[in-house]
């Protein structure tokens, strides 16, 4: 609803910035927008600073931009897939599902590498949860069924530990659900709506920074090791041209003061070229826990 | 005056209180109209949010979605800005009763039974098994509702919405408490209004009262009020006062005039009574110089007729005497001859010779009594004993005179008509005569002297005897003097 309300508005800018001429790269060409999907990978919900970045990402492109926000990591997908997209960021664990036919932009660089955790979250309250062993009989909230960190990795985890489905009949919770985003993850775990929940670790780190009122409600049970950071993606079809223009744009954010005030929005170091193989381990627990048939929703 | 009675003090205060009065039950109206308001707003209010709700809690809980069902209840529940424990909840229930979801999670877990917590079950036994619609209940000071949520009109669950706590007495004293400065700023008006008022309520009433206290200490006549005048009730208390006073005036002018009407008759009738006690002993000696004459020549007879005629004309000085209340004359005391003398003075008098008189007289030596007073007590006693003898049929007077223990007695009775019992109260006031031509002196006189003795008299009157009793205490010395203050 927001997501659509929200790109909405972007619409409605845009064609106020049309019809103005304040847009050069629209002016200029008949070049049509460029699309670019929108994850909970990162706080989406900012909106002052999706327009800065979207404003930022025209001039540097040449051409429009159109960002575009769905709640659901599976609608962007789909949208990706059908080429209604130029490129979108999205998490790991739908990259190496969708493999065969993506190619990777840009990776993002947080604290120096281009990798991040998942943290698996407790009620901040004393609700004896200190360890996974305490989750059995609890309730666990899972960001979206395409997420690594929100549901991949949890799900391997709890398999490994309790040996039984995670969702389902014979699910460890008394109950478990998706909250769509690991901004509703932290909300819902903050408010003990879920005694604990899965969420991106730099998700996590950045809310931190911006509400820490909500994020103390809630404490780290366990961190994940290390995985690839969520990416920047393409169909493999789309317009060579067009790709190598966005990579070199995403690569060259930390080159220029304006991308790197929004680089330090997001609390990225920069965006830069990278390799497959950096979701190999995604991709391994991907393969264990469709072997072992659970179900994504 | 000014004591808490006053009205000064009694107006004001009253206004305060019926402004208080007043106050509290205008409060507590609209505190109870406010809330019954109230409540038919919320169940409105409960209504509108649950059909609201409804749609998109169904689709959430057919798709197991506790989020968005999360985010849809929460999203009408921050507008609450109260006590957190008397907020209004909202819960979704699935078949099987177990929490869905609730906008308060830590007290309504997710995926447990209702039933579970202590509150959960009270709330469950409470809950309306119908499924056709919204239901109204109270619940724990709460109004709530019941919505079934429905999906091709089978209930897959359902929504219970629950009011803010309601509490009446927080809104009354909501109410009082706003009203209450509003009835400080009215108090500060009405307190010195009604002091005013007051006040002049009281102006009239208290100079009337002043005017009232000076009757019977100053004369009427120079009692002059400014009385207030008015149509109301002060005014016609006024008037009436106005013609009592009016009235006391007209009456004190009659009783003057009756005093001195009446002061005309006492002096005739004194001198009547003085002229009646001379006539007594006077008799007695005219006879006993008759009796002188002729005989002039005994001697003995000639010295008993002085004495006696001495005696006689003592007694008429004394008695003169003894009626100027304020005249003593030189006293002298009483013997056993002053007994006799009276027995003789009796003798004298026409009306004896009819009536046959058992003296007795047992004094025989002096007494320290003053003799014109035992004289005159005893004359008037016999004469009156005599006088009321000879109209019966008897005819009979004893008069026993004797000193019994250290008390001279004088014992009269005679054998005329009873007295009736409305005079025995009155036969010793002065004018009470029962004779026609008396002068009602006698009898108050005989009791002034007994008086002045310290003395007692008393009467007994049945069939066929009068008896008059008289204790005169003598006392151990000298003769008494009537009057202290003598001079």
């Amino acid at each position: 609803m927001l997501a659509i309300l929200l790109d909405m508005r972007r619409r409605t800018f845009l064609q106020l910035s049309a019809c103005l001429g304040l847009s050069p790269g629209l002016s200029a060409s008949e070049e049509p927008p460029i699309r670019i999907g929108l994850t909970p990978v990162i706080l989406d919900d900012r909106v002052r600073f999706l327009r800065d970045w979207s404003q930022w990402l025209e001039r540097e492109l040449g051409t429009s931009v159109e960002i575009v926000q769905r709640a659901k990591y599976q609608d962007i997908m789909e949208l990706l897939n059908r080429q209604q997209l130029d490129a979108a960021w999205i998490c790991g664990y739908p990259y190496v599902l969708n493999q065969d036919h993506l190619d990777l932009l840009a990776i993002p660089v947080y604290q120096g590498e281009p990798l991040y955790h998942a943290y698996i979250l407790g009620h901040g309250a004393d609700r004896g949860i200190r360890d996974l062993r305490d989750l059995p009989g609890r309730t666990f909230a899972f960001s979206d069924p395409l997420s690594n960190s929100g549901y991949l990795y949890p799900v391997y985890r709890f398999r490994q530990l309790f040996h039984s489905p995670v969702r389902g009949e014979q699910s460890p919770f008394r109950k478990s659900f998706f909250a769509w985003g690991h901004r509703h993850v932290i909300e819902a775990v903050a408010a003990g709506l879920a005694d604990a929940g899965a969420v991106d670790g730099y998700v996590w780190d950045q809310l931190n920074r911006l509400h820490p009122e909500l994020t103390s409600k809630t404490h780290i049970i366990e961190r994940s090791p290390a995985f690839g950071f969520p990416p920047l993606v393409s169909n493999r079809s789309l317009d060579p041209e067009r790709k190598s223009r966005l990579a070199r744009v995403f690569t060259g954010m930390n080159q220029d003061d304006e991308g790197r005030a929004l680089l330090d929005s997001l609390g990225l170091d920069r965006f830069q070229p990278g390799s497959p193989t950096l979701y190999d381990s995604i991709a391994g627990m991907a393969r264990r826990v469709t072997e072992t048939g659970e179900s994504r929703t | 005056m000014q004591s808490w009675k006053s009205l000064r003090l009694r107006v004001p205060l009253s206004l305060v209180v019926a402004t208080l009065l007043t106050f509290l039950f205008v409060s507590i109206v609209i505190g109870i109209q406010t809330s019954v308001n109230l409540q038919a707003d919320q169940r409105r209010a409960l209504v509108a949010e649950s059909f609201a709700l409804s749609p998109i809690l169904t689709d959430a809980l057919l798709h197991d979605d506790v989020w968005t069902a999360y985010t849809a209840l929460k999203g009408t529940a921050s507008a609450w800005q109260g006590q957190q424990e008397n907020a209004p909840f909202r819960l979704i229930l699935d078949e099987q009763q177990r929490i869905f979801v609730s906008d308060h999670p830590q007290r309504f877990p997710l995926a447990e039974a209702l039933t579970e917590s202590r509150q959960g079950k009270a709330l469950a036994q409470r809950l309306p098994t119908t499924d056709s619609g919204p239901v109204f209940f109270d619940f724990d000071n709460r109004q709530m509702i019941h919505t079934p949520l429905l999906s091709e009109d089978t209930a897959i669950g359902s929504l219970i919405i629950a009011g803010p706590r309601f509490a009446i007495q927080h809104r009354l004293v909501e109410i009082l408490g706003g009203g209450l400065l509003v009835m400080l700023a009215l108090l500060l008006v009405i307190i010195p209004f009604g002091w005013i008022w007051g006040s002049h309520l009281v102006q009239p009433l208290s100079r009337l009262a002043e005017c009232m206290q000076q009757i019977g200490k100053k004369p009427i006549e120079s009692l002059h009020c400014p009385i207030p005048t008015g149509g109301d009730e002060i005014g016609q208390l006024a008037e009436g006062f106005r013609e009592m006073l009016s009235e006391l005036r007209e009456k004190q002018q009659l009783e003057r005039q009756m005093v001195a009407q009446d002061r005309l008759a006492a002096i005739g009738r004194i001198a009547g009574g003085v002229a009646h006690e001379i006539n007594n002993p006077l008799a007695g000696m005219l006879v006993a110089i008759d009796t002188y004459k002729n005989k002039p020549d005994d001697q003995k007879n000639a010295g008993k007729t002085l004495a006696l005629v001495e005696r006689g004309l003592d007694q008429i000085r004394e008695t003169v005497s003894a009626l100027l209340v304020e005249c003593r004359l030189e006293q002298r005391q009483c013997s056993s001859d002053d007994i006799e003398d009276i027995h003789r003075l009796i003798l004298a008098d026409p009306l004896s010779s009819a009536v046959t008189i058992h003296w007795q007289n047992g004094v025989t030596t002096d007494i320290a009594l003053p003799a014109t007073a035992i004289r005159q007590i005893l004359l008037n006693l016999v004469l009156n004993a005599v006088q009321s003898a000879s109209e019966s049929t008897e005819k009979t007077v004893h008069a026993a005179i004797q000193v019994v223990a250290g008390v001279l007695r004088m014992d009269i009775r005679n054998s005329g008509e009873p007295i009736p019992d409305e005079e025995m109260e009155r036969i010793f006031e002065p004018f009470h005569t029962r004779r026609q031509g008396g002068t009602g002196f006698g009898l108050w006189i005989t009791y002034q002297i007994v008086d002045q003795l310290k003395g007692e008299i008393s009467l007994q009157s049945g069939q066929g005897e009068t008896r008059f009793m008289v204790d005169l205490p003598i006392p151990e010395r000298a003769a008494p003097t009537p009057a202290e203050n003598d001079d």
